[in-house]
């Protein structure tokens, strides 16, 4: 339950029930009972994205907060006509675990299976809308799953394992311009089969 | 270039998705803003790119994170609140039971000593004020704070507020942190109170009861705070 001060302008009920972009305004006049409930919300996802990339807790966990501070510190460069908070929130969050993945020097970038990943940390209640999400994050690694896997390995390698296309042309000893070609034949593909939730992440 | 194409447009997935190096993504960037063709193609994908980060199995964010992002979160609020549109971004919350329980950990000797002798405490406080309208009261100037940098500490019934100008905002990634410090034989207390600085300002209410300390010790930290120093202190009020 979020830490809502008595004295505060808005009571807990009225912040929950305000949009992510009505909050995003609070925030950015410095109440930190609205940022409170922007983190509840996008915390978990932030978390399972950093975890995703980075593949330990620790790391994960540092990112995530990394993130969460220079979103509470920089909330007025929000622009709702760039898309949701959610996918704000989690650009923040991928642009901060590609900068930690790119700092480390000695770095294990094998990506922890998706199952493995599952079994470490207890599941938990989730709201109608979270189950909502969940079937449109199926449907996403669904729409990754089915790409040719040439296509799906390059996209999983820049986007999730944070290598540059250089990196990965010469771990897969193809030229640039193929890995560049997958890249975009691979995105396109699933742009067409996940056009339906456009409205929803937007 | 034709109109209905761009010899870069092969480059717009690769930015969509990072994998450009540095420097690199920031020249595509400034073309982005220059050809529609390449503009539209991004736009295109990074739709599937913005999905793609909903697309991650879902786990529970460990609650020390939350702890960690609200207490600084709560203290720069805080600190806004009570100095206004010109304050520093701030600090100060109840001690926890946690900071309590760190609190009580032995402290590595040669480091306390190291710190000790760093700070110089054992000293008479310099008095430079008065009781400010309270007979209980009084207000302490700061043995050590950075060049160009002022500060003193209002003391009121065992609680106390420390006042600071001119003191640089902590390096990147770092947030100053107070400390107690009770016993020369003893580790440095640690608090929650956590703060940077705006403009050189900061107004931070020091936790805890002020009995039988020391010194209060100011240094810059990693954000959330430690549990022992890792910096030398860069302001130390006496309090003997």
């Amino acid at each position: 339950m979020a830490r809502i001060r008595k004295n505060a302008d808005h009571g807990p009920t009225e912040l929950r029930d305000l949009a992510d972009e009505d909050l995003m305004q609070l925030v950015r006049r410095g109440e930190a009972e609205a940022f409170e409930v922007v983190y509840e919300r996008h915390s978990h996802a932030a978390f399972s994205l950093a975890y995703r990339m980075c593949s330990t807790r620790a790391a994960a966990e540092d990112v995530v907060q990394e993130a969460f501070l220079s979103l509470w510190r920089s909330g007025a460069r929000y622009d709702r006509t760039r898309g949701s908070v959610r996918t704000w929130v989690l650009g923040i969050v991928h642009n901060r675990a590609i900068d930690s993945l790119r700092r480390s020097v000695v770095h294990d970038r094998r990506r922890a299976s998706d199952e493995g990943i599952e079994e470490r940390f207890e599941a938990r209640e989730r709201t109608e809308v979270e189950v909502a999400r969940l079937d449109e994050a199926e449907e996403i690694r669904q729409a990754l799953r089915t790409l040719p896997a040439e296509q799906g390995r390059v996209i999983e390698l820049a986007y999730f394992g944070g290598f540059t296309q250089t990196e990965i042309a010469s771990m897969l000893d193809a030229p640039l311009g193929t890995v560049k070609g997958r890249m975009r034949l691979g995105l396109e593909k699933m742009r067409s089969q996940l056009g339906g939730l456009r409205e929803v992440l937007s | 270039m034709s109109v209905d194409t761009c010899p870069r447009i092969d480059d717009a997935a690769s930015y969509v998705l990072r994998a450009m190096p540095d420097g690199e993504w920031e020249l595509y960037s400034a073309h982005v803003l220059s050809c529609e063709i390449c503009s539209s193609k991004v736009a295109e994908l990074g739709f599937v790119s913005d999905a793609l980060l909903n697309g991650v199995p879902q786990l529970s964010a460990p609650a020390e994170i939350r702890s960690r992002v609200m207490s600084v979160v709560h203290a720069e609020a805080e600190l806004l609140r009570a100095a206004g549109a010109q304050a520093d971004r701030p600090v100060v919350r109840e001690p926890s039971r946690r900071w309590r329980l760190l609190s009580l950990r032995p402290w590595p000797a040669a480091v306390l000593a190291s710190a000790l002798l760093a700070l110089g405490i054992g000293g008479g406080a310099l008095l430079v004020g008065g009781s400010d309208g309270d007979p209980g009261s009084r207000t302490i100037a700061c043995a050590s704070a950075p060049p160009g940098a002022s500060c003193k500490m209002r003391v009121a019934g065992g609680s106390g507020k420390l006042l600071v100008t001119g003191l640089q905002a902590p390096p990147e990634g770092r947030i100053y942190q107070v400390w107690l410090d009770r016993d020369s034989g003893t580790a440095p207390e640690p608090t929650e109170a956590l703060f940077s600085v705006r403009k050189g300002r900061a107004s931070v209410d020091v936790p805890g009861d002020l009995s039988g300390v020391k010194g209060v010790l100011v240094t810059d930290e990693p954000l959330g705070g430690s549990e022992v120093p890792t910096r030398q202190p860069v302001i130390k009020v006496s309090m003997a």
